[in-house]
């Protein structure tokens, strides 16, 4: 038995599986609900490449998986990684639960989970950008839904990934040259670019960002956000790989320091957009613009990159499962999100709109949310570098801020004699789920440090003193 | 025989090939041009790889470019033909293309500066593939014409790349992403091709 059978082949096996449950949405879920469970909790009990006894079973588990003469590892130090992402996949798939959503999107969300880690696992891990690319092309289907028009924003994204993985492809193999002939000015800055031009195409760094908010706007708020959470992820632990992997790059060309400025412009870009739209889900779309910022600026600070990447991980995927719920609840009753449709909605479905507004100002970085501490961490950091970095992130975080007041004033703007939950139709199971996340994330935000704990062997543990 | 000796002709075919898909208005003609590239492309990766492994990149290829065609004989009308009737249009095209192909032919010895491994005609193919997919996806918003641009491009990128890279692994990821680019083609094809809005 090896990890990689367990967190990777069997994942795959089951997303086959699943496609073959797609016209039973509910059925799908809770199968990939209890998996997804179940992956967490041999994460937690097993030991990677450690003899374990359960009952009358003795069982090791191989960090290894050779195929093809390429190696697939996971190392024992990766199983809080594993228990985290698992975990948030078990959380999505619950909200399938009580969305309409695509049928195949359980079957879909489950092979990307799986590409993600094998992904994080690949040696050497540039076949990584390979992976994400198959990753985007599963994607695609499912943002791309047959009974919707082809959204432009599905062709730029399609596009935009697929040159990414090839720069990033032709900057390994010369960074790789590199290493093997020796360093020359010349090469590196060539490797450099190669390099940057491809993280840019993959992070949708501005200005390649545009693809972002048209998918939040066309795209069904939920996939679109799973995707763009994971990808985002996924994109940003390879980022960090590289430069782990070449911390020559860093020395020879002062790379944070470009990093740096490209992820405030992004951050403060993203925040400056953010205030002036009139679409629920465009708004989405610019704050996870906002969150490539922070991961450009997390990655620059070298130190404790690593640590704060998991720790940026959390929040972002919990409030945007949360914001995205909300969202395609209030999509399913309104059949649009742009303001002019929402007025008053949170008057009929507070609930709903209290998960929304939450789930944004989490990701603005307000207090006592699940955002606040690892960006107040983040900050901190940055306030250490330069103070225009942390007045830049702050300027985003406040344009963020702006627009979450102003849906929140659209959600309960309607007619003065309408009583407050009146009409709340929304079914028990949606607010029960929306009202676990609002709680988790409010539970995260004030004790960050109880739920950081498990994760201590990353590093995280550290930041909270 | 010797596949060296046919180069330059090779990196003609990959060119007229390359152009034909971008200035096409005709879908059979379009899938056609493609098929006829994947030849140029295996060429190419012949001077490199062992013959019986570049094959995988014409198989791959071909079957890349039936998957589009037979969804294109059930939803031809969903074809962009974003040219029109006016000639004024592929002309433009042709001079574009032309400006593409000079602009390639003074790149390719800066390239092969630092691609030491790859002859001067497996880099003047991949650039001309590249670039001229690059402009087809610039010129376009049709998921058809998009996909044949993405093919175009990846096979450019694979001439340069079979000159770097052998593994295994590696190329059958890339044969991968050829099917599933044209498989989501496909897909997208089955769908209505009005754009929603910006």
């Amino acid at each position: 038995m090896t990890a990689p059978t367990i967190w990777i082949i069997s994942p795959l096996i089951v997303a086959v599986l699943l496609f073959f449950l797609r016209r039973n949405q509910v059925l799908s879920a809770i199968i990939a609900m209890f998996f997804t469970l179940s992956l967490v909790i041999l994460a937690w009990q097993l030991e990677i490449d450690t003899v374990t006894i359960i009952g009358p079973w003795v069982i090791k588990v191989n960090p290894q998986l050779i195929v093809a003469g390429r190696s697939f590892v996971i190392p024992p130090a990766q199983q809080p990684f594993l228990i985290l992402f698992f975990g948030m996949l078990t959380f999505w798939f619950g909200g399938l639960l009580v969305i309409p959503i695509l049928p195949i999107f359980t079957s879909v969300a489950l092979a990307i989970g799986a590409i993600f880690i094998a992904a994080l696992a690949v040696q050497p891990f540039l076949y990584a950008a390979l992976l994400i690319e198959i990753a985007v092309l599963l994607s695609v289907v499912i943002l791309s839904p047959t009974d919707k028009p082809v959204n432009r924003g599905v062709m730029r994204y399609l596009i935009y990934q697929t040159l990414g993985m090839l720069f990033i492809l032709i900057a390994g193999w010369a960074l790789g040259g590199i290493e093997a002939r020796g360093e020359n000015m010349d090469n590196i800055i060539r490797a450099a670019i190669f390099l940057g031009f491809g993280f840019a195409f993959l992070l949708a760094v501005f200005p390649l960002h545009t693809w972002i908010p048209m998918l939040t706007e066309h795209a069904h708020p939920y996939i679109a956000a799973f995707i763009l959470s994971i990808l985002l992820s996924m994109v940003a632990f390879f980022s960090l790989n590289f430069i782990e992997r070449y911390p020559w790059l860093q020395e020879s060309l002062n790379i944070f320091r470009t990093l740096r400025f490209i992820g405030a412009t992004t951050i403060l870009i993203a925040g400056i957009w953010a205030t002036f739209q009139r679409h629920l889900g465009r708004i989405m779309g610019f704050a996870l613009m906002l969150e490539v910022g922070r991961i450009l600026l997390t990655i620059s600070l070298s130190q404790e990159s690593a640590a704060l990447n998991i720790g940026l991980f959390i929040p972002r995927v919990l409030s945007v499962a949360v914001w995205a719920l909300a969202l395609a609840l209030i999509d399913a009753r309104t059949g649009s999100l742009r303001f002019r449709d929402v007025q008053g909605i949170a008057r009929r479905f507070p609930i709903l709109g209290v998960g929304l507004i939450f789930g944004q100002f989490s990701f603005a970085g307000i207090p006592l949310l699940a955002g606040f501490p690892i960006y107040n961490i983040l900050w901190g950091q940055l306030a250490e570098i330069g103070w225009w970095l942390i007045v830049v992130s702050l300027l985003g975080s406040f344009g963020l801020t702006i627009s979450a007041l102003r849906s929140l004033a659209v959600l309960v703007m309607g007619p003065a004699e309408l009583p407050w939950p009146k009409d709340e139709k929304s079914s028990l199971t949606s607010r029960i789920f929306l009202l676990i996340g609002i709680i988790a994330l409010f539970l995260i935000g004030i004790f960050p440090q109880l739920f950081y704990l498990p994760f201590l062997q990353t590093g995280i543990g550290a930041l909270f003193p | 025989m010797d596949i060296g000796a046919l180069a330059p002709f090779i990196v003609g075919l990959l060119a007229v090939t390359a152009a034909v898909l971008f200035i096409s208005r005709d879908w059979r003609l379009s899938i056609s041009a493609l098929g006829a590239q994947y030849v140029g492309v295996l060429l190419l990766i012949a001077l490199s790889w062992p013959f019986e492994l570049a094959v995988i990149k014409l198989v791959a290829g071909w079957i890349a470019a039936a998957i589009l065609g037979m969804s294109l004989i059930e939803q031809h009308h969903a074809w962009g033909d974003e040219l029109g009737h006016h000639f004024s249009g592929s002309l433009f095209r042709i001079f574009i293309a032309g400006l593409m192909g000079l602009a390639m032919l003074s790149l390719a010895p800066e390239i092969s500066q630092w691609a030491v491994h790859a002859s001067s005609e497996q880099i003047l193919g991949s650039l001309i593939l590249t670039s001229f997919g690059l402009l087809h996806l610039g010129f376009t918003v049709q998921p058809d014409r998009i996909i044949l641009g993405l093919l175009t491009v990846l096979s450019g990128f694979e001439i340069i790349y079979a000159t770097m890279e052998t593994s295994l692994l590696v190329n059958a990821f890339l044969a991968v992403i050829n099917l599933g680019i044209a498989l989501v083609g496909a897909y997208l094809l089955i769908k209505p091709t009005a754009e929603s809005g910006s």
